[in-house]
């Protein structure tokens, strides 16, 4: 089924429970840390920011997606040498992005998620560099062919990713 | 307001974020110290990456070390052959070493060595191609500080930027956009500090524009950062962009920092300044305290009596004393060759090793098999003559390779041996003189007594003065069983090399003991030192003390 409107009566909203809420996102970024170090081409994903996107669309609550979005971003910070904040304030942006599109749009089928996770990544890349370059004074470098690349894989792997992860969520 | 509430929590939340990476900005340059968030996160996180880590690499450990054992024999034999040859480059490199370590010594240089390193295993990294740092599994109980340099055994890898906690550390690579490392090029000399770039490469920029970068010139540290020690190898010139002004060099790093498993963090460097001088005399006496035993000291009152017996004080360089063979262990007498104990090497070489000692490391390998075989075998060790030539004006130096034949040395008086050998009516072989060494056939050196060579007559044998030639051989230099003279009067000394398989007693001498004519050893082996024709000199020679004060032949 394609992108529909769908009225707030009509969408589910999932919950999640307490272990899955914290563990997942903590192992998102345990594997993201450490699976490059293995294979480092794994680092053109983001595992965090897929799981920021999963959780915001699935609460559907742009509270709550904002909120997500700003813990894991935090805690990919800190796993950087980089000041706390540049990807928590992405992060943030994206999780309260993907919550109010998950309000509007039925999320749950893979040709929405797969559009949703590419722009959501373009997005969140866009918004990471602008806060690198211009509040950290970083110099990034910046390639669209690479970007887009990375975000078809990076929807192509949330497609999976959040078939596997629609089974944590429960009925609120 | 409530229809913008989540709107006004959002821009909260990035208000607040902002605000603190703007503080933290302005504190980064004050204090760079860990924050307490990020010691927790990564804490949390590093117990799981350690984990995996060791399941990993046990599973690993148990294929291949049990079961995936094809083709080890043959890289088995392929690494025997690598080690074989380097290990004839390493006689080499270490010949150059010795050089510069000279010169520097003469110039003041102060050296950086490595001295301790604690070696760690990579957990994870920061999972971003924005931030290029790992974790490794060692911290502050493994004397990890921040700053420290971070290497592989292929080059520099990065630094210490953080220690989390007690056993994870993070460090900051050298490919990081934050790193700077000092290098210089080995070929150019060109110094610049070397930079990562955000697509994660190695540059040196800011490089003159008529400045020449060669491709595949080698980077190294040049040590001035204060954090990596000089000389470590960086990577090499890959690509050259050049601009108007400057010019900015591409380096292909020596160490895979993408692939990064183990690493060694250097924990402790010293600064001194190059230990030389006499290196080859140590190395030479290294090997004879290796291989062969000392003698305690012989009292002063003995070498007195030896000096004072024979009255021709000008013939006093000729003896060795037992004391000085105490202060310089390497040099080798009969009786510190027959010696149990094991004395530790002097400091301060005689002049002999010093000259002979080049030549020392230059050693074939299968020579220093027969060494080490004959230092476990408990052969009887033959000894050899200390060229006299050293000392006086008719000296022959050692030629390059003659490290084994040093020319005896000649003028030689008549030999009294010391003390009656315990077979003691042995007669000395025509062309063996007999010399200090009372026992031969069993290879047996008993300990002359000091007056034996300065003292004619009075070990009580009729000992004659004979006439002698100069020696091309010392005895018992040889790698062959056969006998060689020694030379009456002179306490032979031994070159800083062992002999090897030498059954050979040096001298037959006792009280029947008669000198006769001292003929040209035979060179058994082709050295040069052994066919030029030493002269006949040390007699008149002034003897030239050691560094020990005592006198050298």
């Amino acid at each position: 089924m394609a992108i529909t409107y769908t009225s707030r009566e009509q969408m589910e909203v999932y919950r999640f429970s307490a272990p899955v809420a914290i563990g997942v996102p903590i192992a998102a970024v345990a594997l993201q840390s450490f699976i490059p170090h293995w294979f480092p081409w794994f680092m053109i994903f983001d595992l965090p920011l897929l799981v920021v996107i999963f959780f915001a669309m699935a609460r559907r609550s742009q509270v709550a997606g904002l909120l997500t979005g700003a813990v894991i971003g935090l805690l990919q910070d800190c796993l950087t040498s980089y000041p706390y904040g540049v990807y928590g304030i992405s992060k943030t942006i994206v999780g309260y992005g993907a919550s109010s599109l998950g309000v509007k749009l039925d999320v749950e089928s893979v040709p929405t998620r797969l559009l949703i996770t590419t722009g959501f990544y373009v997005v969140h890349q866009v918004i990471y560099f602008t806060i690198a370059r211009e509040l950290v004074g970083l110099n990034l470098h910046w390639s669209w062919p690479r970007e887009l690349v990375a975000a078809i894989a990076n929807a192509v792997l949330a497609v999976f990713l959040f078939a596997l992860m629609d089974r944590l969520k429960q009925r609120a | 307001m409530g229809r913008y509430r989540n709107v006004s929590i959002l821009a909260a939340a990035i208000f607040f974020q902002v605000v603190g990476l703007a503080v933290q900005i302005k504190r980064r340059t004050e204090d760079d110290s860990s924050r307490l968030i990020r010691v927790w996160t990564v804490s949390a996180i590093a117990p799981f990456e350690k984990a995996i880590v060791r399941l990993q690499s046990s599973s690993s450990g148990i294929w291949h070390n049990y079961f995936y054992l094809r083709g080890v024999r043959q890289q088995n034999r392929d690494l025997q052959q690598q080690i074989q040859q380097m290990q004839l480059e390493q006689v080499r490199l270490r010949q150059d070493a010795e050089q510069a370590r000279r010169l520097q010594t003469l110039l003041g240089f102060k050296e950086q060595f490595i001295n301790k390193t604690v070696a760690a295993q990579v957990i994870g990294s920061s999972g971003s191609e924005q931030s290029r740092l790992v974790y490794i599994d060692k911290g502050s109980d493994d004397g990890i500080r921040t700053g420290l340099a971070v290497m592989t055994a292929s080059g520099v890898v990065g630094k210490v930027s953080n220690v989390i906690n007690s056993s994870t550390s993070q460090v900051l690579l050298i490919n990081d956009q934050n790193s700077g490392v000092g290098t210089i090029m080995e070929q150019s000399r060109l110094q610049g500090v070397l930079k990562g770039k955000a697509s994660g490469e190695l540059m040196i920029d800011k490089i003159m524009a008529e400045e020449e970068v060669k491709l595949g010139d080698h980077v190294l540290t040049s040590g001035g950062d204060l954090i990596f020690p000089k000389g470590l190898p960086v990577g090499t010139v890959d690509k050259v962009n050049r601009g108007k002004e400057f010019v900015q060099a591409i380096v292909k790093p020596a160490a895979a920092l993408n692939h990064l498993e183990e690493v060694l963090v250097i924990t402790q460097k010293l600064e001194r300044e190059p230990a030389v001088a006499n290196g080859a005399s140590v190395r030479a006496a290294d090997i004879l305290a290796q291989r062969l035993p000392s003698v305690p000291d012989t009292p002063p009152s003995a070498q007195k009596v030896a000096n004072e017996g024979d009255g021709m004080s000008a013939a006093k360089p000729v003896v060795k004393p037992q004391s000085a063979v105490a202060k310089n262990p390497e040099v080798i007498t009969p009786s510190n060759a027959t010696t149990a104990d094991h004395k530790p090497q002097s400091s301060q070489p005689a002049p002999l090793q010093n000259a002979a000692v080049p030549d020392a490391p230059k050693l074939s390998q299968p020579a220093i098999q027969q060494n080490s075989a004959a230092t476990a075998a408990p052969k009887p060790k033959a000894f050899t003559v200390q060229p006299a030539a050293q000392t006086g004006p008719g000296s022959n130096p050692p030629a390059q390779g003659a490290t084994h034949l040093v020319p005896m040395s000649v003028g030689i008086k008549p030999a009294v041996s010391g003390e009656p050998s315990s077979t003691g009516q042995q007669k000395a072989v025509p062309g063996t003189a007999p010399a200090t060494v009372p026992k031969s056939t069993s290879g047996v050196v008993p300990k002359p007594a000091p007056t034996s060579t300065n003292a004619p007559g009075t070990a009580g044998g009729p000992a004659k003065a004979a006439p002698t030639k100069p020696a091309t051989a010392p005895a018992g230099l040889s790698h062959t069983s056969q006998q060689k003279p020694a030379v009456q009067g002179v306490v032979p000394k031994p070159a800083p090399t062992l002999p090897v398989n030498t059954t050979a007693a040096p001298n037959t001498a006792g009280s029947a003991a008669k000198a006769a004519p001292v003929k040209p050893a035979t060179a058994l082996t082709s050295k040069p030192a052994a066919t030029q024709p030493s002269k006949p000199a040390t007699n008149t020679a002034p003897a030239q003390p050691n560094p020990n004060g005592e006198p050298t032949r």
